[in-house]
């Protein structure tokens, strides 16, 4: 397990390099000049030379990448291109309230999800799976940011009971979390409901039931045991897109987390705080998808006695990634 | 003689599979809401009763009425046209941008698959390194670096989903490329492009079509999300996503601004996604019952 856990940290870093450099490129090809933009609208041409001689911006390209990641690795992403403070202590400070938002939407999709996957499947074609499966069709084709606004028109204007704006108590987390999370209960009940239906045709299913094992004790200790195990890794790219979707419901509900930052940065012009955001977000997601993987690993018993070999493990990641791929299809 | 029964085989699978498609109520109903859609959208100039930058303060932010269908926005235009001339944006948007991520993603997808070794583990570590930035981050710091306007929405969309694609066009050509099939054109001496384009991708297509059509719902609704946070397309242009923005600050009072606009893109997406779901269940001979 160690080992497995080794690896795979192993490999994270050249997908962290490949994601600063993409985040760097980025920066690159973005219309303006760094030192221009620090300098001010009404700095002198010879002052801006000296900050460009500072920022090290006439080095080559190779040269500022290696100290874009070197500067990185130290926890600075360089400066705020509006107040000039370091991009970092600005994401720090907003980061835990996006990170709260898309951990509350996970917490709703998974419970919801998968406890209306479960119900829908053991109860085919009954009015709960036909009432699942519109509830899931409606929460896949709502815009997320939509789904926010038409939550603050019903709840907030017409029946005034949720506050429509900020993030400061419980009652304010009720409907970011509901509008970003309605989305992925959608993907997670079909998920959850198909993986069911393939487990309980299984013959282990029916050798349960027919030692005389009471209907419940079958479906919760034996198939959703199995059937849960691809939804974990649904869930963890869930909350992937959950912080993505919270960065656009913050806006709905002006909420002063990580993505109203990054927009904001994105309509003033700061570039350096819009990829440091991006840097952020990417490596959250990462570490949580590892986290996850970690997981399916330890829960799927087929999986965790692959450990020894090398050709299993790599056996092992292919599985994970044909499950992935079967996750981000929605 | 063999051509023919080869050939009356294969439209007899095409039309089973349409068989099939046809038998999913859902299916057909997502089908005929789309087409609906596509043909309001497409004859949007002699449908629509207004322009869609015909503004007129007199009527300025009207409730919905026999005049104004959808109500008017804060400058008197027609919001019901507007959704209109604003649905060609979004639905071309939604369709070039996963024609771009098809030709990409496919590209990289097919060569990693069809010759392994190190060109697959190099191509799909850049895979890896896409698919780490969650697609709408991705695709909003690629419109931040490009700026916003309808072509660099496309792009920004598109490269969004490359990750996607060249995963399923992977796994459907490895299963693909080990048949028999293969190897026979390869006896025959068909060279690899010949291979890949003639026998390989239509034969892996299958898994492709439903994931697109899949992807254009996404791409309308990621590109709607761009413009919504003031990337992506610039008002007055009426793409359905700036119709919700500029709608956003009158939500309180004049809710109807942004409620229609966004019903015009939840029922494109769900038709878009009845259809995927109705393709998956045709196509995928694995569900077949």
């Amino acid at each position: 397990m160690h080992k497995y856990i080794l690896k795979r940290l192993i490999l994270l870093i050249p997908v962290l390099l490949g994601v600063s450099l993409v985040v760097f490129m980025m920066l690159e090809i973005t219309p303006g000049d760094p030192a221009r933009q620090l300098a001010g609208s009404d700095a002198s041409e010879e002052a801006i030379e000296q900050l460009r001689g500072e920022l090290g911006l006439n080095d080559p390209a190779v040269t500022r990448f290696v100290r874009y990641i070197w500067n990185a690795c130290h926890g600075d992403l360089g400066k705020s291109y509006t107040t000039k403070a370091p991009v970092i202590n600005e994401i720090m400070g907003r980061f835990p309230t996006t990170f709260t938002l898309a951990c509350l939407s996970t917490l709703i999709a998974g419970g919801t999800g998968i406890l209306l996957g479960i119900i829908s499947a053991t109860h085919q074609y009954s009015f709960l799976d036909r009432f699942a499966t519109v509830f899931a069709l409606l929460g896949v084709s709502m815009p997320v940011f939509w789904l926010g606004m038409m939550l603050i028109v019903f709840f907030s204007v017409k029946l005034a009971i949720l506050p429509s704006s900020g993030f400061s108590t419980p009652l304010h987390w009720i409907m970011p979390a509901v509008a970003v999370g309605y989305r992925a209960s959608a993907i997670i009940t079909r998920q959850t409901r198909s993986s069911m239906l393939e487990v309980i045709r299984q013959d282990y299913i029916r050798t349960a039931r027919a030692k005389g094992q009471t209907e419940k004790v079958v479906i919760y200790k034996h198939a959703l045991k199995n059937a849960l195990i691809p939804v974990i890794t649904v869930l963890g790219l869930q909350f992937g897109a959950g912080l993505g979707g919270a960065v656009v419901t913050e806006t709905v509900f002006s909420i002063s987390g990580l993505g109203k930052l990054m927009v904001d940065s994105i309509n003033s012009r700061n570039y350096p705080m819009v990829q440091g955001g991006v840097l952020v977000i990417a490596c959250v997601f990462t570490l949580v998808n590892l986290a996850v993987d970690v997981l399916y690993a330890y829960l799927d018993p087929r999986i965790k006695s692959q450990y020894g070999g090398r050709v299993k493990a790599k056996k092992l990641l292919k599985t994970t990634d044909a499950v992935k791929g079967g996750g981000d299809q929605r | 003689m063999s051509e023919q029964a080869l050939s009356s085989k294969k439209k007899s699978m095409g039309a089973e599979k349409f068989h099939a498609f046809m038998k999913n109520k859902l299916a057909v109903a997502g089908a005929m809401l789309l087409i609906a859609m596509i043909l309001l959208v497409a004859l949007s100039p002699v449908l629509a009763p207004y322009g869609y930058d015909e503004q007129n303060y007199e009527v300025a932010r009207q409730t919905p009425s026999f005049h104004h269908l959808a109500g008017t926005d804060e400058l008197g235009r027609d919001i019901f046209s507007r959704i209109l001339y604003g649905g060609r944006v979004s639905l071309t948007i939604g369709i070039i941008s996963v024609g771009i991520g098809l030709l990409c993603g496919g590209s990289l997808g097919i060569l990693a698959a069809y010759y392994g070794g190190i060109t697959e583990t190099v191509l799909m570590r850049i895979i890896d390194i896409l698919m780490a930035i969650p697609s709408i981050i991705l695709a909003i710091s690629i419109c931040a670096a490009l700026g916003s306007g309808i072509v660099n929405t496309m792009i920004a969309v598109g490269i969004s989903s490359i990750p996607t694609y060249a995963r399923v066009f992977r796994s459907a050509v490895i299963s693909e490329k080990s048949k028999e099939y293969i190897e026979a054109s390869r006896a025959v001496g068909a060279g690899n492009m010949r291979i890949i384009l003639r026998h390989i991708l239509p034969n892996s297509l299958a898994p492709v079509i439903v994931q697109a059509s899949l992807g254009v719902a996404q791409a309308i609704t990621t590109a709607a999300s761009l413009s919504f946070i003031g990337l992506g397309i610039q008002p007055p242009n009426p793409e359905w996503g700036a119709l919700l923005s500029g709608g956003r600050q009158y939500i309180r009072d004049y809710p109807h601004m942004v409620v229609y606009p966004g019903i015009a893109i939840m029922l494109t997406v769900l038709a878009l996604n009845l259809i995927g779901d109705g393709l998956r269940d045709a196509l995928d001979p694995r569900l077949k019952r």
